[in-house]
């Protein structure tokens, strides 16, 4: 992976030096990272352990990342993705969910999400790859770069699906159908 | 409607979770690990190297695609977008696009119009998944392949159904339709059912030719099956 260490002092800088700390800084930002990508938040709670755990069973390798909590992200998108592909071949997934009650009963233990509970149908009502990018460029607060090695897209494809859900955003109608081909340009973060 | 300035807002406050919540959930995943038995761990190990192969199937799909070996590409695209892995679909859906569009410029291939049919409506699928998945481009690439595949229009590289293919014939005994059609009704069709020189000039003018069979060639005094229906040639 390309954000192995390049320095010795990594540890310090980070102070991740316990998977303890590691679990509590980042807990919370991916849990609801996920509710925002996912249409059923108890798959969310799910994945967000299971990529915890992950991470804890290969905690010492990790250590020697540059950044091990997009190698935390990367597991847990490509986990949900892959058991939402499964549930989509069965028909156990349905693109128009009404996730209302789905996010009622998390906005009850989750302050965040009751508060969010507009912007959250929204991202949710994005195609996967704009609702990622977004969640992981706004939300998480990572690069264009590292959003593209987690995502394992070019930066101009980031960039791309950065605009487009942007521009869904802004027009975003009630949940439940991809939105079409945007027209237009906006102006995005370029962080690098 | 949503901004950024609210994309921004919710990610200022996204890291902020009572610490009570957070120690809880930390205790559950330090239980659930003792409890772990050998087996399920070795299930995670699993499902992490699965993580890997989806990777891994993807670089190999790119590298066929680049070296030019679409039936492989087609293969190792298609285990990476099973696992909805980054753009495979998109890729996976060009692909099997190239390989249909080749099945079309080799027709005589035994089979190939079947062929070709699965590989385009595999195409469509795969185009269908990466437009959901945030790709709007493949809605044109779906649309420009339909058009290319449509069974209704005629094929360049084929003869349209119900003609001949022109190629080198003797010269007509009696010079030439012109000729023939100043013969009587049932004497030109039988001579046209039979003369290849007649079959293509009436062809290059629009005709449809007369039904070519045992009783048509040997019975000269009844008239075919199917009359002639070209406009005499001016």
């Amino acid at each position: 992976m390309s954000t192995r260490r390049q320095d010795d002092g990594y540890q310090a800088r980070l102070s991740l030096a316990s998977f303890d700390v590691f679990y509590r800084t980042y807990l919370p930002v991916l849990m609801r990272f996920l509710i925002c990508q996912a249409r059923d938040s108890g798959w969310a709670l799910e994945i967000a352990q299971d990529a915890m755990t992950a991470a804890c069973d290969k905690w010492d390798d990790l250590l020697t990342y540059d950044r091990p909590d997009s190698w935390l992200f990367m597991v847990a998108i490509r986990r949900l993705r892959r058991l939402e592909a499964r549930a989509r071949e069965r028909c156990w997934l349905s693109e128009d969910r009404d996730d209302a009650d789905d996010l009622q009963i998390v906005a009850a233990i989750d302050p965040w999400v009751s508060e969010q509970r507009e912007l959250i149908s929204a991202l949710r009502s994005l195609p996967r790859r704009q609702a990622e990018v977004i969640g992981l460029h706004f939300l998480a607060g990572y690069s264009i770069t590292d959003t593209a090695t987690i995502l394992h897209l070019s930066t101009w494809a980031v960039r791309m699906q950065l605009r487009r859900g942007l521009e869904a955003l802004a027009t975003a109608k009630p949940p439940g159908r991809p939105a079409l081909t945007p027209t237009g340009g906006h102006d995005v973060d370029h962080r690098e | 409607m949503i901004t950024e300035n609210e994309l921004r807002a919710a990610a200022a406050t996204i890291g902020d979770m009572p610490a009570a919540d957070v120690e809880r959930r930390l205790r559950q995943l330090k239980d659930r690990r003792r409890a772990c038995t050998s087996l399920a761990e070795l299930a995670h190990l699993a499902e992490q190297d699965l993580a890997e192969l989806e990777q891994a199937a993807y670089h190999l799909a790119r590298r066929c695609d680049d070296e030019g070996d679409l039936a492989a590409a087609a293969r190792w695209y298609r285990v990476a977008a099973a696992n909805d892995f980054a753009d495979a679909s998109l890729e996976l859906a060009k692909v099997l696009d190239r390989l249909a569009a080749g099945q079309r410029n080799y027709p005589a291939a035994p089979g190939s119009d079947r062929t070709e049919l699965d590989l385009v409506s595999d195409a469509a699928r795969w185009y269908g998944a990466a437009y959901a998945a945030g790709h709007p481009e493949s809605a044109d690439l779906l649309d420009d392949l339909i058009a290319r595949h449509d069974p209704r229009r005629a094929r360049e590289s084929r003869a349209p159904a119900g003609h001949l293919q022109p190629r080198p014939c003797d010269p007509c005994p009696l010079g030439g339709l012109t000729e023939v059609m100043r013969c009587q009704l049932t004497v030109a069709s039988a001579h046209v059912g039979t003369c290849r020189s007649c079959q293509q000039e009436l062809l290059a003018h629009g005709g449809i030719l007369p039904a070519i069979g045992r009783n048509t060639v040997r019975s000269a005094d009844r008239p075919p099956a199917t009359a002639l229906a070209a406009e005499p040639p001016s």
